[in-house]
């Protein structure tokens, strides 16, 4: 096969311009062209002008400014408001797999188990999904209202004291990974979707061994669908890595930076401070992180694969 | 099928079986009620008047919407001619109008209809709702003022507020007749303010009420133009109001639906027809690299790469990122056309079909599938985009649904039932939608999760 893909290929080369098999071979390079260099302009060329521009002391009017060297990431790494922003990142990423990774997992499990009602509850766990943040946002900020908010009168109820929430530098992130729980619903169908996948004849030879009930969830249906989850696990610590709306809407990243994600930081540099060195560094730290992260979930998919 | 596995649960296991069924049941239908109650909770808001909002504790249902009519009479009063009287009932209705509104607003009066007589004949009527008097004191004519006599009265003021309400006059009288059979709840109440605070010309005759619960749901229609309220200098916003942001989203939403299906489609079959195996996976690649690169890392160069084109603060801006491919949509499609038999194309190619026939004719008529599915991809994954467009409008004309609802949810004036009026506003077309296309939005977000 490679030997006769590899005469295949010279013979390309050595066609002349004009030929059939020379037109043959340049077309879809040619069809190609526009949406890949589009793709690079649009998305590779930016990643090297951020390296570009974080080496060096940027001025927005004459760019790119005065050359600095490595200096602002130096600069960066000994700002404390960068590490915490890490510590944030972190703290939303432990919130997010304790609050929020689980319930979709959980949700369908137990869908898997209905019949009769699953059709018309996937299709109402959708639904919150697709609600937007600015609409989650404007629904939650309500609800967590020191004065107004539900969240209170729940608190109340059970004889707890009033908090003010969102303006609470230790309850902030949690008040917004939250409404997350919520809105796992996409999440929850591919989860049903691989478990209906397992295939019929383990399920049944399950139920012959008398391995019903939770036993076989636990036994069958979770380990075979554990590449799923873990898929997911990478996927959702991707995500919450990039966390950027949700909180910059939530809170504009205060209260005194408490909810300042990586994302933020990257924002408030060139919008707050006009350094867009700084901006670019974190930019580049950032990409860099997620970029093994991505690696890692590739690795594991390919080795799953074989 | 279903009996058959009824019976075998009797046979054996039949506890942990029934058990695990039970639990099941509830915590879903649990997790469904918790779903349901934010959306409940925003239509119940929106639909309270702008007292009820504010009540502690918050109540599930909105309460119950009055509709008051005031008569006032000008019998026996001398006037030059019909112009005077007419700018007194104007001056009488703004009075009535806003001092009931302003005076009472906790007794949920969602209406109010003034209605002027002479002789026994109705000369004069004008109907106003809550929210739109509520409008007009705080960004319209009334904007920063206190609701007092002297300054409703003001110059012109009366005029313009009567013509923003709307009225009728005419001084051989009007078809309407003040309403019949009302209740007197409010009558003493607020008559003596209105007699002492906002002495009217006319004579108040009656003040009746009603419930009239319809009315919690005309709030919408003020909610839609309250953005023409909050940004009079912008032109298109004044103009069609909310619908404006609507027009924004859709103009993005359905250019990046376009965009991706068509630019996608046409990557995916050179890939899968035209190129060998190892250049497709090398473009493919390439494709799925780009998509993956994280929006806030490039934040900041995209930005002023867009800013130097000047891409900035127009639909360029809010355009241009959907035109390339996304890589894991033109995976999809691959997927698909690897699928369609080769021999199709091989007859077409031997009949003489260039690669755009093949394409056009033959690849897109088979993958109408895909192409919803990857048209709903792209709405689900980028209806909620939020920061980018954020990023690059300054204008309000330019502003997509998700940046309209943040900035109107950060103007400190804006009301909590109008902003979940907004809110309502905006999802419910899509909830609907999604209920009605649900099998192919479920098919749809499946077949995304089955890329291993």
């Amino acid at each position: 096969m490679s030997a006769k893909m590899s005469t295949k290929k010279k013979k390309s080369f050595t066609a002349k311009p004009g030929s059939y098999t020379f037109r043959k071979k340049v077309t879809p390079w040619c069809i190609l062209f526009l949406p890949m260099a589009f793709t690079v302009w649009l998305k590779y060329y930016p990643i090297f002008s951020a390296f570009y521009i974080s080496l060096f002391k940027y001025d927005p009017i004459n760019p790119p400014g005065r050359f600095v060297g490595l200096k602002n990431y130096l600069e960066m790494f000994q700002m404390q408001f960068y590490w915490e922003s890490w510590k944030n990142t972190f703290i939303f990423l432990l919130l997010q797999l304790c609050m929020c990774f689980f319930i979709p997992l959980i949700q369908a499990l137990l869908l898997n188990e209905l019949i009769r009602l699953q059709k018309c509850l996937t299709t109402l766990y959708i639904l919150p999904a697709l609600i937007p943040t600015s609409v989650n946002v404007i629904i939650w900020r309500w609800i967590w209202h020191p004065d107004y908010g539900v969240a209170n009168q729940i608190v109340k109820f059970f004889g707890g004291e009033p908090q003010v929430w969102l303006s609470d530098p230790d309850l902030v992130k949690f008040c917004i990974i939250f409404p997350g729980v919520l809105g796992g619903g996409l999440t929850v169908l591919l989860y049903l979707s691989a478990i209906q996948g397992v295939s019929t004849d383990i399920m049944e030879s399950a139920a012959l061994d008398g391995c019903t009930g939770f036993k076989k969830i636990r036994h069958i249906i979770l380990p075979n669908i554990s590449f799923m989850i873990f898929i997911q696990l990478i996927m959702c610590v991707i995500t919450t890595m990039q966390l950027l709306d949700a909180p910059y809407m939530y809170a504009s990243g205060g209260p005194s930076g408490a909810s300042t994600t990586q994302g933020i930081f990257i924002y408030n540099a060139f919008n707050d401070d006009l350094n867009y060195g700084r901006g670019s560094a974190a930019s580049v730290v950032l990409l860099i992180v997620i970029a093994v992260l991505t690696m890692l979930q590739m690795h594991f998919e390919k080795s799953e694969k074989n | 099928m279903k009996r058959k596995k009824n019976r075998k649960n009797r046979i054996r296991c039949g506890k942990s079986e029934r058990f695990l069924k039970i639990a099941a049941v509830t915590v879903s239908l649990l997790f469904a009620a918790l779903m349901l109650y934010p959306l409940v909770f925003a239509v119940s808001s929106a639909m309270k008047d702008n007292s009820q909002i504010y009540k502690v504790p918050p109540k599930l249902l909105p309460g119950k919407a009055n509709s008051v009519s005031f008569v006032l009479d000008y019998t026996g009063q001398e006037f030059q001619d019909a112009e005077e009287m007419k700018d007194q009932m104007l001056k009488d209705n703004v009075l009535v109008m806003f001092g009931t509104n302003f005076k009472f607003a906790d007794q949920s009066i969602m209406e109010i209809h003034v209605y002027g007589t002479r002789e026994g004949r109705t000369l004069f009527h004008s109907r106003a709702h809550q929210m739109k008097l509520q409008m007009e004191c705080d960004y319209g004519i009334y904007k920063r003022t206190a609701i007092k006599k002297e300054i409703l009265l003001h110059d012109d003021r009366y005029v313009r507020a009567c013509e923003s309400i709307g009225y009728e006059f005419d001084e051989n009288g009007i078809d309407k007749v003040p309403e019949e059979g009302l209740a007197d709840e409010f009558q003493d109440q607020i008559a003596p303010v209105i007699q002492e605070k906002y002495t009217t010309a006319g004579t108040l005759v009656s003040i009746g009420n009603r419930t009239k619960n319809l009315l919690s749901l005309e709030s919408f229609k003020y909610y839609l133009d309250m953005p023409a309220y909050i940004y009079p200098q912008s032109e298109r916003v004044v103009k069609y109001g909310f619908l404006t942001f609507v027009m924004n989203s859709v103009i993005v939403i359905g250019f990046a639906m376009i965009a991706q299906v068509i630019l996608c489609s046409v990557c995916a079959f050179v890939i899968s027809r035209q190129l060998s195996q190892r250049a497709g996976k090398f473009v493919l690649m390439f494709f799925l690299g780009g998509m993956m690169i994280p929006f806030a890392s490039i934040m900041l160069p995209q930005l002023i790469m867009y800013r130097e084109m000047g891409a900035y603060n127009n639909y360029a801006a809010l355009l241009l990122p959907f035109l390339y491919p996304y890589g894991f949509y033109v995976y999809l499609y691959k997927g698909f056309f690897d699928q369609i038999p080769g021999s199709y194309f091989e007859a077409a190619a031997l009949d003489g079909a260039g690669s755009w026939y093949l394409y056009s004719r033959i690849c897109m008529p088979l993958s109408k599938p895909i192409i919803s599915l990857i048209a709903l991809q792209t709405f689900i994954g980028n209806w909620n985009d939020f920061f980018w467009a954020w990023l690059v409008t300054e204008d309000q004309n330019l502003w997509t649904l998700n940046v309209a609802l943040y900035n109107i949810s950060n103007n400190a004036g804006t009301k909590q039932n109008a902003l979940m009026g907004l809110a309502v506003v905006t999802i419910t077309p899509v909830i609907l939608l999604s209920i009605l296309f649900s099998r192919q939005l479920k098919q749809s977000i499946a077949a995304s999760g089955v890329k291993g």
